[in-house]
């Protein structure tokens, strides 16, 4: 029996959207002050629009609708996918005024990919682009990569958690502190800690290669919201090549790392045991897919020298793993990878980071269960009949992989599989080459952003549109996109 | 934010887990898994399925960091000895227990223990009717 | 025509032909945006490009580099010495066109001392001086950015009369 939403439970779920909306109004404030405060007078108007128009459209809205009852889950899933939605085009406002997008999809493109923490651009001239909308573009990053994290927290406390990916079965949780609000409060003074590290790490270096004092501390603090939110935009059109600096690339590679773990694991390693990290399943996987993937980059780029590799290839494949998206080359150059080196980045980024972190993509987790569960498989038929075989895996606690936690591994692993699939096909109908439709279609799936340089203003707005959706229904791993349709549909049933 | 343990998922214990769940980060231990299903799955708190009497379950219901200890599992000695050991191995700040039989209540009472008795916490209400 | 006349013209011939697949290819080769675009191609070889400086110098090991930008595509220029560098005066970026600057060098697609694609620049000059640029807001944005702003406070209005309404009802009733 399919639960059905009422009336009352719209109102709710405007409700939530309205103070949503009033507090994404809020957070353009911060662009609004850099404007002032450097004198961008256009962007200011741009902001100050734009701040006017979310603020109205959330004032309007928790102003119509009162909040009629208890959250519940439904309210939190339809919100969850919504809100996404609602963020993006609000936030692709002071971007299309800009005067840098070619039209208002190609900047609701940018600004989902913003908020999906993708990084894949159709900006025009972003080395002219004003510091208020850059910081704009990067904070998008920050709100999309916490917000992902609390979000998930928040339908955690009101839904199954089996619908996102948190649940450990047999009454286990993997929620940080048993209080989702304590839980909360703990990635918070994680981030902000980094973020301090971050910003001074960045600055430092960017100070050495010769930008001034506060463009190194701008370029710092957006270059840690792209990395530790696994984003990939930078306030330079070549991203990282910009910068020309090999310290940089190793430091951002850290806080890509970072921002790729499980907040549990961060939790336990500070506060805990710090041997976890050679213990835990997810890390470990990291490990082996990581140096697989490296293994075959390095045998199709043979021909190149040591350090070369690293900087190029193997800096392609972290960042793509991380589902980061910053790139040392240019678009036109990333397409000349050998294709052995073009699919062993593809696969880095089908598999993606840790749950419960700012990465998209299927996920360590799930594509390790995934492995020990063909390998139990197989042994399962090497053992006596009806013999009972229970697998183990050791996160955080020694955990039974149970029958449900396989499957819905798998159920993920479907769904993004076909969402790939899927891109690419686009692609290719397009006229696109095979590989590169694939390689782009992941990219924006997984919420990566490296570009084989199919995204482009010249895409056509079918693609365009793919895209969007793809990172949209990456981000939020399908389900409660799902889901929410699947309740306006029953809605309108009746 | 404080830290909470709670043995026993039964009518009491789970509704006191229920009341504590928003302010506080509470841990409910309990042998029997379809008393910790009856919370519901959007328990704003950890379950931990295991036996109070054993450490390990204690430890990962991370009794170390616990303000309090709430013992209401129906059994008079279990509740007494588990409350005893986290006391004396874990120092646990408050440990209370809920015990039946009002002849041991007077028995066991012990410093640091809190008591409690469900009879005669409602002998004393009742009796305030009356005056 | 004797055979002299003849030859003559089979070399005019030839040369016009070698002309003429010559230069575009010159062409091609000054076009920031081509070279960018093929980087095998132009791996190795002598080019002569021009484009924007964008954003600053950077600090290298033994010089600086100097991204250049022109027609939405970007090389970067390995410069040696000082010098050349500060005859950049403008540098593109919000509000500053950045000067136009020509460089002759060597382009690799991987070159053996950074390991990333550029060029190793012999010689650098300024063809045109950048300047500032200037972002008119216009009217309508103004105009826009008001009646949203009196809109806005409307509501906020509205919302803070319906919330004293609704505590003063929750006080009545209690």
């Amino acid at each position: 029996m399919i639960i059905s939403p009422e009336r009352s439970d719209f109102s709710t779920i405007f409700n939530i959207l309205g103070k949503l909306l009033l507090a994404l109004a809020g957070f353009m404030l911060l662009p609004l002050a850099v404007a002032w405060g450097h004198g961008e007078i256009s962007p200011f108007w741009d902001f100050l629009l734009s701040f006017f128009l979310a603020a109205s459209a959330g004032l309007a809205l928790v102003i119509l609708f009162p909040l009629r009852e208890e959250i519940s889950w439904i309210h939190a899933f339809f919100t969850v996918s919504m809100g996404w939605l609602v963020f993006s085009l609000f936030g692709a406002v002071p971007l299309y005024l800009s005067g840098h997008f070619l039209c208002f999809l190609d900047a609701w493109f940018e600004s989902m990919s913003g908020f999906a923490t993708t990084g894949l651009v159709l900006i025009q001239d972003l080395d002219h682009l004003s510091y208020a909308h850059n910081m704009w573009r990067h904070l998008t990053m920050f709100i999309g990569g916490q917000g992902i994290i609390l979000a998930s927290l928040s339908i955690l406390t009101k839904a199954r958690p089996v619908a996102v990916g948190f649940y450990m079965g047999e009454g286990r949780q993997e929620k940080i502190l048993p209080n989702v609000i304590g839980t909360a409060r703990f990635i918070w003074k994680v981030s902000f800690v980094y973020l301090l590290l971050g910003v001074t790490v960045f600055s430092a270096i960017l100070m050495g290669k010769g930008l001034d004092p506060l463009k190194a501390v701008y370029h710092g603090l957006w270059l840690f919201f792209a990395a530790f939110d696994t984003g990939g935009f930078a306030p330079q059109a070549q991203n990282i090549a910009y910068y020309h600096s090999p310290v940089l690339e190793a430091a951002t590679v850290v806080f890509m790392m970072l921002g790729a773990f499980n907040f549990n694991l961060h939790f336990w390693v500070w506060l805990k045991n710090k041997r976890e990290i050679y213990r835990n399943f997810e890390v470990r996987i990291f490990l082996l897919t990581l140096f697989s993937l490296a293994a075959l980059l390095y045998f199709s780029l043979k021909g190149m020298s040591n350090l070369g590799l690293f900087r190029t290839g193997f800096y392609q494949l972290i960042s793509a793993h991380t589902g980061c998206g910053f790139t040392n080359v240019s678009s036109a150059e990333l397409p000349l990878f050998p294709s052995l080196g073009l699919i062993a980045v593809i696969f880095a980024m089908m598999i993606g980071g840790g749950v419960c972190s700012t990465t998209g993509a299927i996920k360590i987790m799930r594509v390790g269960i995934i492995l020990k569960s063909l390998l139990s498989e197989i042994k399962r038929w090497m053992m006596p009949f009806k013999s009972v075989y229970r697998d183990r895996i050791h996160h955080l606690q020694d955990v039974i992989l149970s029958d449900k936690r396989v499957r819905e591994a798998y159920v993920y692993f479907s769904l993004f599989l076909m969402s790939y699939i899927g891109g690419a096909v686009v692609g290719v109908m397009n006229g696109y080459p095979l590989v590169l439709s694939l390689f782009e279609s992941v990219s924006a799936a997984a919420n990566v952003g490296l570009s084989v340089g199919i995204t482009a203003p010249s895409m056509p707005a079918v693609m365009k549109v793919v895209y969007i959706l793809q990172m949209w229904t990456g981000r939020l791993e399908f389900l409660s996109i799902f889901v929410a349709i699947g309740f306006l549909v029953s809605y309108f049933k009746r | 934010m404080k830290y909470i343990v709670i043995v026993g998922c039964g009518r009491t214990g789970a509704e006191l887990a229920r009341d504590l769940s928003p302010s506080a980060n509470v841990v409910i231990i309990d042998k029997n898994l379809k008393a910790l299903d009856s919370l519901g799955e959007d328990f704003n708190g950890k379950k931990v399925w295991g036996d109070g009497l054993d450490l390990h379950t204690l430890e990962e219901a991370e009794i170390k960091q616990a303000h309090a200890l709430f013992l209401l599992t129906g059994n008079d000695n279990l509740n007494l000895v588990v409350g005893k050991v986290v006391k004396r191995r874990y120092q646990v700040p408050r440990v209370i227990l809920q015990v039946n039989d009002v002849v041991k209540e007077k028995i066991f009472r012990e410093a640091g223990l809190t008591i409690v008795n469900r009879t005669s916490l409602l002998i004393d209400v009742l009796k305030k009717y009356i005056t | 025509m004797n055979m002299r006349g003849q030859r003559g013209k089979w070399v005019i011939l030839i040369a016009a032909a070698g002309v003429l697949w010559g230069v575009p290819r010159c062409e091609a080769g000054r076009s920031l945006r081509n070279v960018s675009a093929a980087p095998e191609e132009f791996h190795r070889t002598q080019v002569t490009i021009q484009g924007e400086a964008i954003g600053e110098p950077l600090k290298t090991v033994e010089g600086f580099w100097v991204n250049l930008s022109s027609e939405g595509a970007h090389l970067s220029a390995w410069v040696k010495d000082r010098e050349a560098v500060d005859k950049i005066v403008h540098w593109g970026r919000y509000g500053m066109r950045g000067d136009r600057v020509e460089v002759t060098g060597v382009f690799y697609r991987k070159c053996p001392v950074h390991h990333t694609s550029g060029i190793h620049v012999q010689s650098l000059r300024v063809r045109e001086r950048g300047g500032r640029v200037f972002h008119p807001v216009s009217a309508r944005k103004k105009t826009g950015t008001r009646a949203a702003a009196i809109i806005c406070l409307t509501f906020f209005l509205i919302y803070l009369i319906k919330e004293r309404n609704r505590r003063r009802q929750a006080k009545d009733m209690s």
